[in-house]
């Protein structure tokens, strides 16, 4: 006897709406990020008023490392999350596939650090006085989204049991995303300094190729990363 | 039915779960006991489909058939435990919607309002999971369980900080509609287990020691000397 379970897109929305409606409810991650990376930002700006000559040169690191830092946030919370109630548990005990995890896991950091994104634009070209405000940079911050949440999203799969988490996630996760970083800083340098695309193109090519790499071996791996 | 032949399961090297070999028919109702780390957990989660199994493996229905690594096997499972499985930021409602739609394709095929009402949780059922008592925790958890009507029911140790009214309603659920749902009762309470199964497996750091078929209040003794042996 077989019942009519839900089909794999069926799954992956349903988990995501579920995310949504934590997000919705309890308003942890993406307050926390926005909160953090703005805390940086203005650090940071402070710094450059008093020592940098050209701000415009040190917007593109400033605006990644953010974006990066505050990811942790919000992929350590949506783990460790449901671990509190074992929820990760109930979850894989139902008739759905891990890979349907994955990719709601890694849709809601996407999502959420696109939010992030657009709030933190504006303020950057507000507090640092120079706009970055480019139609052209919509490309390069979705392949970096989608890069960081794909490797952070399995990556924290696997350490969401262990005490040191949040040391270790920004540990492992930095070397891992050393080319989607350092491809995503040069490209939105290149569209600040309003570069024609042939300059930067290939950098955003070379990140979407990681993003599918490793997007294709996370959603295959990451049966083991929840097992665990 | 439930066959395990061989299983086994090891975490970095130390054996949770040794060659077991455990057939579960249709309808019987199994107390799994054994002291804290004999294995219990890891077997049920094996069961569950939630771990995969170092070595062995486990059928369902026949020997040729495959277990809990495919999906519609699983939706044959419903699994209760002390941890309540359930979202805190969400309300009664909203995590049966959750759970009852990773076992269904639509809307049409389950009846989230009649389990509540089954349940006694209708009244409540606006309230976050976050804000409810143990005893409301595992009653919201139950009626989780029960949403896929499972023929195979596993539990582990649920009985853990619930009341009596709690313990009568998933008593009552277990036993109740259908005569052929299997029960796996993981638990230290060995009264309880007596009074709802027929069969025990005692279990003693992963390894199977021993199988009583007619599980009675005369079994007792047998049982507290088997846990105690070693």
């Amino acid at each position: 006897m077989s019942k009519s379970i839900p089909r794999i897109d069926q799954q992956v929305f349903r988990l995501f709406y579920r995310e949504l409606l934590i997000e919705f409810r309890a308003k942890e991650q993406l307050t926390t990020m926005v909160i953090f990376a703005l805390t940086t930002i203005i650090i940071f700006q402070f710094s450059f008023e008093m020592r940098a000559g050209n701000i415009k040169v040190l917007i593109p690191g400033v605006l990644w490392i953010s974006v990066f830092f505050a990811s942790m946030l919000s992929l350590n919370r949506s783990f460790s999350r449901d671990q509190e109630e074992n929820t990760s548990r109930g979850i894989a005990s139902t008739p759905i596939d891990p890979l349907s995890i994955y990719i709601s896991k890694v849709l809601t950091n996407t999502i959420f650090l696109c939010a992030l994104e657009v709030i933190l634009l504006p303020i950057i070209t507000v507090l640092l006085n120079s706009s970055i405000l480019y139609i052209n940079l919509i490309p390069v911050l979705l392949v970096g989204n989608i890069g960081v949440s794909a490797t952070g999203a399995i990556v924290a799969a696997t350490l969401a049991n262990t005490k040191s988490r949040e040391t270790l996630l920004p540990v492992i996760l930095l070397p891992l995303l050393l080319p989607v970083l350092l491809g995503c800083i040069t490209a939105t340098g290149a569209i600040i300094d309003e570069q024609p695309i042939t300059k930067y193109g290939h950098w955003v090519q070379i990140v979407a190729i990681y993003d599918i790499i490793f997007t294709l071996a996370s959603g295959l791996m990451f049966h083991f990363a929840i097992e665990n | 039915m439930i066959l395990c032949n061989n299983l086994s399961k090891e975490y970095d090297g130390i054996p949770a779960v040794n060659r077991a070999n455990i057939k579960i028919n249709n309808g019987e109702l199994v107390a799994l006991l054994g002291n804290n780390g004999a294995g219990k957990t890891t077997l049920l989660n094996m069961l569950a489909g939630i771990v995969k199994p170092s070595s062995g493996s486990i059928h369902f229905d026949s020997p040729n058939l495959p277990g809990p690594e495919i999906p519609t096997n699983r939706a044959r499972i419903g699994i209760v435990s002390e941890h309540s499985f359930l979202t805190p930021e969400l309300t009664i409602k909203e995590n049966l919607s959750f759970y009852a739609s990773l076992f269904y394709r639509s809307r049409g095929q389950y009846d989230i309002a009649s389990v509540m009402d089954e349940y006694g949780l209708t009244s409540r059922q606006n309230q976050k999971v976050g804000t409810l008592s143990r005893g409301w925790k595992q009653r919201t958890s139950i009626a989780r369980a029960m949403l896929g009507e499972p023929e195979y029911m596993l539990l582990d140790e649920p009985e853990n900080g619930i009341d009596q009214t709690t313990r009568g309603i998933l008593g009552k659920s277990l036993f109740s509609k259908t005569a052929t749902r299997s029960l796996i009762f993981a638990t230290h309470n060995i009264d309880l287990a007596i009074d709802w199964c027929s069969k025990a497996i005692i279990l003693e750091n992963g390894n199977l020691i021993h199988e009583i078929d007619d599980l009675s209040n005369e079994s007792k003794p047998k049982i507290m000397q088997a846990l105690d042996s070693k």
